[in-house]
């Protein structure tokens, strides 16, 4: 559970708005921007949509943060009602590039010039790989222990679909793993293994102990490190600031 | 020294301290503030609520205040010193060589000091390099390949500058290179934080050992991985058993990870000193156990022998530091503690396919 209580929802628009907010990952976290609890305010006058987050600290990655502003930008102004998204990062080393950057849909290497010298496309994909990784080894998980290793891995894209479409416990995880196999992992036909390495290879009984090993190594360096992020803002939040330029104007945490 | 209810003495090696200065006085910006601001939060998201410190006293400890939180309210026998300079943020350095020093010259059988240097200054660093090595002695020396440096914003360790300052660092005897592998101050370029340069560097210079520091976390996976195939790189542990007080789960998670694929030998305590107070870490990991399921996983369990290695003896090896007989392992203690045969060591599962 997040420590923070997310910001009162009081309008149907900003219902919506959160909805699709929930739909923006942190890349390298795989959680959602709003499970983490970096969304500080939702403000909608009119057509504009003003969102302000804030990150663990002032010195997270400056890439990150681009892509999470980027995508929450995208994913806001694709509801019809909306004519503008206005993001802002709040509190951060990079707030202002970052912030005018995204407001005219600027790459991140023109934003960062001098600094920076590629898109982020590349690790874009690298961790699009990652949470490919981690998404099937909690999937798998859970598969195996329902059904045997033999069965689950027997499982068919088709089968995956009706597993995420259905109503069975394993819904939530078979949606979240089936989002990323549709974009990797070889071939998306009905009767396609569900279970396949990056590469696109099926995986088989002889190598599922090993493969295992693998991914789940992937899976545990990312929630370490989404832990990480909590325990920092956490401390961010908790009123841990010892004076300083940084006001937590309105914001409310768990801790007493 | 750590003594178990039992009895049993164990060395305490805590390979990752600073002795930093924060005060308001010496920051140059306020960049100096929101820095000391993020290694705060760290401080209260891990420390026990009982054991936390006063911001100001986190910008300040002073040598003997450190000398009290390490040696003696925390079990250490020796520290090692890794330095940061960050003179863009503070007026006279965070945490340099010199004032480094300045605890290594009231403590000299305790502190152990490493030098810094970074790549990129060429022959002016390595000048510098060894005329400090004249005045200290280095046996490490500390890396942070994500540091800004004019316009450079990071750099890698395959780049063509490393080389020279290997090849001096293996002419002068300073055989163990820490690279900071972990959170990072400017974390700005595509992945700051990669950690695939180190297999490259490590296979060149086989000679020299590379311990990374925080294990490469955020991206331990990663680590694992290279670790798990150069027998020269190690694993810093710095900020990992910081996890076992807030985040038991996540640290039981990372160290059967890195147990597997590095094996109990190559992996260095650090309490990272003053993000937190090794006391309590020190405490609670010598207390201990995997349940059984991530023991498996793991190839051994958290066995004395391996407590031992990891909190001093492995440290000792790199550091050239007599160890008095009642702390090393107890011959007879591997069946008894039901240690099993770990699967990388013995070579029974190729990793690599």
């Amino acid at each position: 559970m997040s420590p923070l209580e997310l910001p009162v929802i009081d309008t149907a628009e900003k219902a919506e708005v959160m909805a699709r907010l929930d739909e923006v990952f942190d890349p390298e976290l795989d959680q959602s921007v709003t499970s983490m609890g970096f969304i500080e305010s939702v403000r909608i006058e009119d057509r504009v949509v003003d969102v302000a987050f804030r990150l663990p600290t002032f010195w997270c990655s400056a890439n990150f943060a681009f892509l999470m502003a980027v995508d929450m930008k995208i994913a806001i102004e694709q509801l019809d009602w909306v004519g503008e998204a206005r993001i802002r990062l709040v509190d951060h080393f990079a707030a202002r590039k970052i912030n005018e950057g995204v407001a005219r849909s600027a790459r991140f290497d023109e934003v960062f010039a001098g600094e920076a010298t590629t898109d982020l496309s590349e690790i874009r994909k690298l961790f699009r790989e990652k949470a490919f990784l981690g998404r099937q080894a909690s999937f798998l998980r859970a598969m195996v222990a329902e059904r045997g290793v033999e069965a689950a891995l027997a499982l068919t894209l088709g089968g995956l679909r009706e597993l995420a479409h259905g109503t069975g416990e394993l819904r939530p995880l078979a949606l979240r793993y089936l989002t990323a196999r549709l974009v990797d992992g070889g071939p998306v036909t009905p009767d396609a293994p569900a279970f396949t390495t990056l590469a696109g290879d099926a995986v088989t009984v002889e190598r599922y102990t090993q493969h295992l090993r693998e991914i789940r190594r992937v899976r545990g360096a990312a929630e370490a490190n989404a832990e990480m992020c909590r325990i920092y803002l956490e401390a961010r939040y908790a009123g841990a600031q010892p004076g300083t330029g940084t006001t937590l104007e309105g914001k409310r945490h768990a801790h007493g | 020294m750590f003594v178990t209810p039992e009895g049993e003495q164990v060395l305490v090696i805590d390979g990752h301290i600073h002795l930093w200065d924060a005060r308001p006085e010496n920051r140059r910006n306020r960049y100096g503030l929101t820095f000391i601001e993020s290694f705060w939060g760290s401080h209260v998201g891990m420390t026990p609520k009982d054991q936390r410190w006063d911001f100001d006293r986190f910008c300040w400890y002073g040598i003997e205040g450190a000398a009290k939180d390490l040696f003696e309210d925390g079990y250490v026998d020796y520290g090692i010193m890794l330095p940061t300079n960050l003179h863009d943020f503070y007026v006279n350095g965070f945490n340099t060589i010199q004032q480094c020093a300045a605890f290594k010259e009231a403590y000299p059988d305790k502190v152990i000091l490493n030098g810094r240097f970074d790549p990129r200054d060429g022959q002016r660093g390595l000048d510098r390099l060894e005329a400090e090595h004249e005045r200290w002695k280095f046996k490490g020396a500390k890396l942070y390949t994500a540091e800004w440096n004019g316009v450079s914003k990071g750099y890698s360790l395959r780049d063509d500058f490393i080389a020279p300052y290997m090849e001096k660092c293996r002419q002068l005897g300073i055989k163990n290179i820490h690279i900071h592998k972990g959170p990072t101050i400017h974390p700005l370029n595509k992945d700051a934080f990669d950690v695939h340069d180190v297999d490259y560097v490590a296979t060149a210079f086989p000679d020299l050992n590379f311990v990374i520091d925080h294990c490469g976390m955020p991206r331990i996976d990663d680590f694992c991985w290279i670790a798990g195939q150069e027998p020269n790189v190690y694993g810093g542990l710095a900020l990992i058993p910081s996890f076992i007080h807030a985040r038991p789960k996540y640290f039981a998670q990372m160290m059967a990870d890195l147990l597997f694929f590095l094996g109990p030998d190559r992996l260095i305590f650090g309490s990272d000193y003053g993000i937190t107070s090794p006391k309590w870490i020190v405490e609670q990991f010598m207390a201990y156990q995997f349940p059984d399921e991530l023991a498996q996983e793991a190839g051994t369990q958290l066995t004395m022998e391996v407590k031992r290695k990891i909190l001093g003896l492995n440290a000792a090896k790199l550091y050239d530091i007599q160890v008095d007989p009642i702390f090393q392992l107890q011959v007879s203690s591997k069946e008894d503690e039901g240690e099993l045969t770990h699967p990388v060591v013995a070579g029974g599962i190729d990793v690599a396919a």
